[in-house]
C-alpha cells in the first residue's frame, strides 16, 4: 500500500463512520443504542492503524523524499489557477496524523462510557467523527483552500459539540461565543490567503513555499500575510487576545473538552505556524510578536487558573497557558519544540480532562472543586493517573511534559538576544505558576476531608468501581504515554523528534536545536521551578480544600475576573456596536428606511397604475407584454442593421 | 437602401391587404341587420349557442367526439402522400406505414377502452 | 428513389422514450388504479434509465457528431448531454411524484405525457432545422400543456394549463414567423444552410427580423424578461411535480437549441445578437431577483428564481465554448436543485394541506430534519454557496463571461446573486425558526417516502457535484467542444 493510499484511507475512515452513524437514524428504534458508539470507535481505530502505516512507510523512505503530495481531483480550474483536493503527507503531518487519530481513538473509547445513557448519543458520535475528519482535512491539506475548509469545519464541529446540550442556555451561549471568535480568525486567515494568491497566483503549499523569497522580498507584504494567518491561529488556539471563548467552551461534554479543546483543535494554530515556517522565517517582526503574546499569555492564564473554582475551567486555562508555551517555541523559530510540546501536551492534557471527567461522573455532574475534597479514598486509580498528568504538566523531569517544555526554554536560552531571554525567564516563571495551580487542583480535589457534597455522592457513585472500563483504560494508557513519551527527545541522549522534523523546516533561518548543555540547564531550572510550585502548593493546600488562602487583593481580583477580558470586549465591541445600532436606528433607519420605502412605495403605486394590470393573471396582458417585447426586439435588430 | 427593405415592405403590404380584405368583405357582404333576426348577429361557434350564460354547464361529449374525429382525420391524411410513393420506398415504406397505423390503432384502442366514444 | 436512411442508434434514446409512452397507453387500458400506476412508474423509470444508458453507448459514435435524418437533426455530444439532463430530471420527477394522489387514477397517462415531453425536448436539443425544431417544440409543449392541467379538479391547475396553452401558442407562432423570414432571406430551414446565406449577406433585414422573432419565440420558452410573464402563474398553478420537471428539463432543452441556433445558424450576425442578449441578461437577472424578493408563496418565488437563473444562463450564450461548457454544467446542477426543491415543496404542501408559503414553512425544518436539510441545501445551491454545486456552476459561468470580455455581465451577475440571497435565505431562516419549533419529529405523511428519497438523492447530487465536479465538468467540456470549436 502506498503512503498516499494509506493516508487517504486514514482520512476517509472517520467520514465513513460519520455517514454510517447518520444512516443508522433511518433504522429508528431497531438499531441498538450503542451501535453508534462502537462504529465511531472502529472508524477511529482504522484511521489510527492507517496513520501508523503512513508513518512507518514514511520512515522507510530517504530523509529528503519524505514528502508525498497526492491529488485526488481538481476541484476548480480556471486558466492557470487551480484548486485541487490534495493532501501533503510529510514528517509534520505524520506527527499530527498520529496525535489526532491516536488520542482521538482513546477519547472515542472513553466517550463510550462517558456518554452512556445520553438521549442523543448518536448525534454526539456523528459529530465527534465529523470533527476528526475535519481535523484531518486541516492537517493533511496541501493547499490553502483545503486548509481553510478544514479550519472552518473544525470550528463548526467545535460549535456543534460545545452546544451539544442545547437545552442549556449557557451551552448555547458558549457555542455562539466560540463561533464568533473563530469567525474573526477565519476572516483574518481568508484575507491572508487572498493576499498570498494575489502575490503569487497560487494557493498550493509547495508552490507558495517555493515563492517564499519573492514574498519575503517586501517586508510589509510578508508581515501582513503572516500577521493575518496568525489571527486565524490565535483565534483557533485561544491565545491572547482572542482567548475568551475557551473557558466557556467547557460547557461541552468532557471528552469533547479533552479532544477538541485540549489535544487537537486548539493546537491548530501551533501547527499552522510550524507548517508555514518558510513564510514566518521571513517575518521576524511577527515572530517576535508571537513570542511576546505567548509569554504574556502563559503568565496570565497561569495566574487566572490559580483562583478558578470550576475543575474544567482550571484545566482550560492551563491549556491556554501550555499552548502559549508552544507559541513561544514556534515564535522563536524552534518549530519542532512547539510540535513536540503539542504532542506530549495532547497526552497529559487529555489525561487530566478525562480524569476530571471521572471525578465529575463520580460526583453526579458536580464541577465546583469547593464541593470536592478527599476523593482519593474513592478514586485511588484516577488520583494516581491524574498526579502523573499533573507532574507532567508542571514540567517535572523526566516526565514527557517536562522534557518538551524544557526544549522550548532551552531554545530561548540558545537564542538569547532579549527575545530568547524573555522566553526563557517568562517560561520559568510560568513553570512556577503551573506547578502551583496544577497541584492546587489536585490537593483540593483529592486530599483533605471530603466536603458534605462529596461525602453524600461519591460513595454511592463509586460502589461499582471508579467507572466503566471504557473510561478507565484510556486514562491509564494516556498516563503511561505521559510518562514515557519524552524518551524520543532526551537532552544529550536522543534527538529523534527534532531530526525527524528537521527536513520540514526550510526558511530563511535553519532549524534551531539547542546545545546539550543549554538543554540540561533549562531542564534543571524548569524542573526546579515546577517543583517549587508543587511544594508551595503542598504547603498551602496540602490539607485539602479547607485551607484559606489570600492573595494580594488586586491580583486576586484580576485573576478571579480573568484580567477583565470579557468586560473589555463587552465595552470595546459590544457596547459601541449596540450604540451604533441604536444610533443607526434613530438617525438612519427611521429617517431613511422609513421614508425611502414610502417614496419607493409611492413610486411603485404610480408605476403600478400603469404596470399592475400586467401581472394580474390576465392572459391578454401577458400576450400584450410578449408582443411588445418581440416588437422591441425586432425594432432593435432593424436599427442595428440600418 | 430601398432594396434592403423592399422584400419586407412587400410582405407587410400583402399581410395588410389580406387582413383588410377579410375585414372589409365581412362588412360589405354580411347580411347583418335587424330584419334578418338576432341569431345571425352572433359569431359561428360550431353550432352551439353562444347566447346562453357562459359559466353554465354544458356537455363535453360533443367537443370530445369532434376533436377525436379531427385528430384521426388529419392523421389519416398523412397516408395519402405516403401512398403515392409507397412503391419506390419498398419494404421500408410499408413497415413505416404499418408502424404509423399501429400507433394510431393504439390510440384508438385507448380512447375506445377509456369510454371516450360513448355518448353519455 | 432511394430508401431513406434512418440512424436508429443515434435516435435510440428518444425512441425508447416514445416507445415507452406507447406501451403506457396499453397499460392504461389493461390495468387499473394503483397497479396501473406502479407498472407505469416501472416503465417510466426503465425508459429514462434506458435513454441515459443509450446515450452513454452512442456518446463516441461518429466522433461525437452525427447528422441524422437527412440533416434535420444533429446528434452530437452536446445534444446527448442534454438528453442525460432531461432523463435525470424525468427520473427524479417520477420518484418525487409517486405519492401524488392524482396518479392513483391516471398514473399511466402522467408518465406517458412525461415521456413524450422528454422525447420532444431531446429532439429539440438535437434539431438542426427550423422544421424539426418546431415539430419537437410542439411535441413537448402540447404534452406540457396537458400536464399543467393534469389536476382537472383544481381550478388553479386548469388555469395554469390554459394560460400556458394560449401564451405558448403565441410564442410558437412568433417562432414560426421568424423561421419563415429566415427562409425568405436564405432559402432554407436548415441551420447550416442558413449560416451560409447569412454569412453572404449579414446585413439582410429580412434575416435580422427573422432572427429577432426566433429569439422572441425561444425567449418565451426559456422565460427571459420580457417574455417571462407566464412563468409565475403557470409554475404556481401547475401540479408541483410538473412544475419541477418543466423548470429543469424545458430550460435545458430550450437553452440547448438556442445555443445551437446562435452558433450554427447565425454566427455571422454575432455583433447584432450578442449585445441584445447581454442587455436581456442584465434586465432578466436584476428584474427577476428583485421581484422574487416580494414573493411569499414559495412556488412563485422559485418561479421568479427560475427566471433569474435564465438570466444568468444568457451570459453563457455570448461566451463561446467555455460558455457552452459552463451552460451544461449549470443546467445539470440546476436540474437536480430545482427538481429537488419543488419536490420538497410538494411534500410540504401535502403535509400542511395548503400552498407552501414562507409562513407555512416556519419551523418545519425541525420536524422534518432530512427534508428541511435537503431544502436548505437546494436553497444554498440556488444562491451559489460552497460547497454546493451552485457555487461552482456560477463560478464557471462568470469566469467564462469574463474570459469572453463580458466582465460587466459577471459583475451584474454577482450583484443579482447578492440580491437573491435576500429571498433564498429568508426561506432558509423560516425553515429553522426556533419560535415555531414543534419540538417533535413528525412521522412522514403517507406516500411521501419516495418523494423524500428523491429529495435526498437530489441533495446528494448537488453536494457531490459541488465537492467532486471533475467527471461532470469533463463531460460538459466534451459536449461543448462537439458543438463549438475552441477559439
Amino acid at each position: 500500500m502506498s503512503i498516499a493510499t494509506a493516508a487517504w484511507l486514514a482520512y476517509a475512515a472517520p467520514l465513513a463512520g460519520c455517514v454510517l452513524i447518520a444512516l443508522l437514524g433511518l433504522g429508528g428504534e431497531r438499531v441498538p443504542r450503542r451501535a453508534a458508539a462502537w462504529i465511531a470507535c472502529l472508524a477511529m481505530l482504522v484511521a489510527f492503524v492507517f496513520a501508523v502505516v503512513v508513518t512507518v512507510q514514511l520512515e522507510g523512505l530517504e530523509e529528503t523524499s519524505r514528502s508525498v503530495r497526492s491529488v485526488a481531483w481538481t476541484w476548480l480550474a480556471a486558466g492557470d489557477f487551480h484548486v485541487d483536493n490534495s493532501i501533503l503527507v510529510d514528517q509534520l503531518s505524520a506527527v499530527m496524523l498520529l496525535v489526532v487519530t491516536g488520542v482521538g481513538f482513546l477519547i472515542h473509547v472513553y466517550s463510550v462510557g462517558y456518554m452512556q445513557g445520553d438521549r442523543e448519543e448518536r448525534r454526539y458520535f456523528a459529530y465527534l467523527n465529523l470533527f476528526v475528519f475535519s481535523m484531518l482535512i486541516l492537517v493533511l491539506a496541501a493547499n490553502f483552500v483545503v486548509l481553510l475548509v478544514g479550519w472552518g469545519m473544525v470550528g463548526l464541529c467545535s460549535y456543534l459539540l460545545i452546544g451539544f446540550w442545547h437545552q442549556r442556555p449557557s451551552a448555547v451561549a458558549a457555542a455562539k461565543k466560540a463561533f464568533v471568535m473563530n469567525a474573526v480568525g477565519d476572516i483574518g486567515m481568508a484575507i491572508g490567503i487572498f493576499m498570498i494568491f494575489r502575490q503569487l497566483g497560487t494557493v498550493d503549499y509547495i508552490e507558495v513555499f517555493a515563492g517564499r523569497a519573492e514574498l519575503g522580498a517586501d517586508t510589509s507584504t510578508i508581515n501582513w500575510i503572516c500577521g493575518l494567518l496568525l489571527i486565524g491561529g490565535l483565534a483557533k488556539s485561544a491565545q491572547l487576545p482572542l482567548h475568551t471563548w475557551l473557558p466557556d467552551a467547557m460547557e461541552g461534554p468532557t471528552p469533547v473538552s479533552a479532544l477538541i479543546h485540549a489535544a487537537t483543535m486548539v493546537t491548530a494554530g501551533v501547527y499552522l505556524i510550524a507548517r508555514m515556517n518558510p513564510l514566518y522565517s521571513y517575518a521576524p517582526d511577527i515572530q517576535h510578536l508571537i513570542v511576546v503574546l505567548g509569554v504574556v499569555g502563559l503568565l496570565m492564564a497561569g495566574l487566572i487558573a490559580l483562583t478558578q473554582t470550576d475543575i474544567k475551567r482550571i484545566i482550560a486555562f492551563s491549556t491556554m497557558s501550555q499552548i502559549a508555551y508552544m507559541f513561544v517555541g514556534v515564535g522563536l523559530g524552534a518549530y519542532w519544540t512547539g510540535i513536540y510540546h503539542l504532542t506530549t501536551h495532547a497526552f497529559f492534557k487529555a489525561l487530566l480532562f478525562m480524569g476530571a471527567g471521572v471525578v465529575i461522573h463520580a460526583l453526579a455532574d458536580q464541577q465546583d472543586i469547593r464541593q470536592m475534597g478527599g476523593l482519593h479514598r474513592w478514586l485511588p486509580k484516577t488520583s494516581l493517573a491524574m498526579w502523573i498528568g499533573t507532574l507532567a504538566l508542571a514540567g517535572i523531569f523526566p516526565l514527557s511534559g517536562g522534557l518538551s517544555k524544557d526544549s522550548i526554554l532551552a531554545a530561548g536560552l540558545e537564542i538569547g538576544n532579549g527575545w530568547g531571554d524573555l522566553a526563557f525567564f517568562g517560561g520559568v516563571a510560568g513553570a512556577v505558576l503551573t506547578g502551583l495551580y496544577a497541584s492546587r487542583l489536585m490537593f483540593t480535589v483529592f486530599r483533605g476531608p471530603p466536603s458534605d457534597y462529596a461525602a453524600a455522592h461519591a460513595p454511592h457513585h463509586t460502589e461499582h468501581g471508579e467507572g466503566p472500563r471504557t473510561m478507565l483504560y484510556p486514562v491509564f494508557i494516556l498516563a503511561a504515554l505521559a510518562v514515557v513519551a519524552g524518551i524520543v527527545q532526551f537532552p544529550g541522549l536522543s534527538h529523534v523528534f527534532s531530526s525527524w522534523l528537521e527536513p520540514v523546516v526550510y526558511g530563511a533561518v535553519p532549524m534551531l536545536e539547542p546545545s546539550a548543555s543549554n538543554d540540561w540547564i533549562a531542564t534543571g531550572v524548569a524542573t526546579a521551578a515546577g517543583g517549587i510550585g508543587v511544594i508551595v502548593a503542598a504547603i498551602v493546600w496540602g490539607h485539602g480544600r479547607s485551607a484559606p488562602v489570600s492573595f494580594p487583593r488586586p491580583l486576586a481580583v484580576l485573576s478571579e475576573r480573568r484580567f477583565f477580558w470579557d468586560e473589555l470586549y463587552h465595552y470595546a465591541f459590544y457596547v459601541p456596536a449596540a450604540w451604533t445600532a441604536v444610533a443607526l436606528r434613530r438617525f438612519v433607519e427611521r429617517p431613511v428606511f422609513l421614508v425611502v420605502p414610502d417614496a419607493i412605495g409611492a413610486f411603485a403605486l404610480l408605476a403600478g397604475r400603469t404596470l399592475a394590470p400586467l401581472q394580474t393573471g390576465l392572459v391578454r396582458a401577458y400576450a400584450l407584454a410578449f408582443a411588445l417585447g418581440v416588437g422591441g426586439l425586432v425594432l432593435y435588430f432593424m436599427v442595428q442593421a440600418a | 437602401m430601398l432594396g434592403d427593405w423592399a422584400s419586407l415592405l412587400i410582405y407587410l403590404l400583402f399581410a395588410a391587404l389580406v387582413a383588410g380584405t377579410l375585414l372589409f368583405a365581412s362588412v360589405a357582404l354580411g347580411t347583418r341587420g335587424r330584419r334578418e333576426g338576432r341569431q345571425k348577429a352572433y359569431s359561428f361557434e360550431s353550432g352551439v349557442s353562444v347566447g346562453s350564460f357562459a359559466p353554465s354547464n354544458f356537455s363535453i361529449n360533443y367537443y370530445l367526439t369532434a376533436m377525436l374525429f379531427i385528430v384521426f382525420d388529419i392523421e389519416i391524411v398523412y397516408l395519402y402522400p405516403l401512398a403515392v410513393i409507397l412503391e419506390p420506398l419498398g419494404v421500408f415504406g410499408f413497415v413505416e406505414l404499418c408502424v404509423f397505423v399501429a400507433v394510431l390503432g393504439l390510440g384508438y384502442v385507448y380512447i375506445w377502452r377509456k369510454g371516450a366514444l360513448e355518448w353519455k | 428513389m432511394t430508401t431513406p436512411v434512418v440512424q436508429w442508434g443515434a435516435l435510440a434514446p428518444d425512441l425508447i422514450l416514445l416507445g415507452g409512452a406507447a406501451v403506457l397507453l396499453l397499460v392504461a387500458v389493461l390495468f387499473r388504479d394503483r397497479t396501473a400506476r406502479d407498472i407505469a412508474m416501472l416503465v417510466g423509470v426503465g425508459c429514462f434509465v434506458g435513454s441515459a444508458v443509450a446515450v452513454t453507448v452512442i456518446w463516441d459514435h461518429g466522433d461525437g457528431v452525427r447528422a441524422v435524418l437527412d440533416g434535420q437533426f444533429v446528434v452530437d455530444r452536446f445534444a446527448n448531454a442534454v438528453r442525460v439532463i432531461v432523463a435525470g430530471s424525468g427520473l427524479l420527477t417520477l420518484m418525487g411524484a409517486y405519492g401524488w394522489a392524482r396518479l392513483r387514477e391516471h398514473g399511466p397517462e402522467f408518465v406517458a405525457f412525461l415521456l413524450v415531453a422528454a422525447a420532444g425536448m431531446d429532439l429539440m436539443a438535437a434539431s438542426n432545422s427550423f422544421v424539426s425544431l418546431f415539430v419537437s417544440l410542439e411535441t413537448f409543449s402540447i404534452a406540457l400543456y396537458a400536464l399543467c392541467a393534469f389536476d382537472t379538479k383544481s381550478s388553479a391547475s386548469l388555469e395554469s394549463g390554459l394560460k400556458y396553452l394560449i401564451l405558448g401558442s403565441i410564442g410558437s407562432v412568433v417562432l414560426v414567423y421568424g423561421a419563415a423570414f429566415l427562409y425568405g432571406a436564405t432559402g432554407s430551414f436548415r441551420f447550416d444552410e442558413i449560416a451560409v446565406g447569412v454569412a453572404a449577406e449579414p446585413e439582410s433585414l429580412l434575416a435580422l427580423a427573422g432572427l429577432a422573432l426566433v429569439l422572441g419565440g425561444l425567449g418565451f420558452k426559456i422565460a427571459v424578461v420580457p417574455f417571462h410573464m407566464w412563468t409565475p402563474d403557470v409554475y404556481e398553478g401547475a401540479p408541483t411535480p410538473v412544475t419541477a420537471f418543466m423548470s429543469a428539463a424545458t430550460k435545458a432543452a430550450a437553452f440547448a437549441v438556442l445555443v445551437r441556433v446562435l452558433v450554427t445558424a447565425v454566427p455571422a450576425m454575432g455583433d447584432t445578437w450578442k449585445p441584445a442578449l447581454a442587455v436581456a441578461a442584465i434586465v432578466t437577472m436584476l428584474f427577476a431577483n428583485v421581484v422574487a424578493l416580494r414573493q411569499t408563496n414559495v412556488k412563485r418565488m422559485l418561479a421568479y428564481s427560475s427566471v433569474g437563473h435564465a438570466g444568468y444562463l444568457l451570459m453563457a450564450l455570448v461566451s463561446g465554448q467555455a460558455g457552452a461548457k459552463a451552460l451544461l454544467f449549470y443546467l445539470a446542477v440546476y436540474a437536480a436543485t430545482s427538481v429537488g426543491a419543488f419536490t420538497v415543496v410538494a411534500i410540504a404542501e401535502r403535509e400542511t394541506g395548503r400552498a407552501a408559503t414562507i409562513d407555512s414553512l416556519r419551523g418545519w425544518g425541525f420536524s422534518r430534519p432530512v427534508l428541511g436539510g435537503a431544502l436548505a441545501i437546494f436553497l444554498l445551491s440556488l444562491a451559489g454557496f460552497p460547497p454546493t454545486a451552485g457555487f461552482l456552476a456560477k463560478l464557471y459561468l462568470f469566469a467564462a463571461a469574463i474570459d469572453a470580455g463580458y466582465t460587466y455581465l459577471a459583475l451584474v451577475g454577482v450583484a443579482a446573486t447578492v440580491i437573491s440571497l435576500g429571498y433564498y435565505l429568508r426561506v432558509g431562516l423560516a425553515l429553522y425558526d426556533r419560535r415555531h419549533e414543534s419540538g417533535s419529529m413528525l412521522p412522514s405523511a403517507p406516500g411521501t417516502a419516495w418523494a423524500g428519497t428523491c429529495a435526498a438523492l437530489a441533495a446528494i447530487v448537488v453536494l457531490w457535484l459541488g465537492i467532486y465536479p471533475p467527471d461532470v465538468l469533463d463531460w460538459a467540456g466534451q459536449a461543448a467542444a462537439s458543438l463549438i470549436a475552441a477559439p
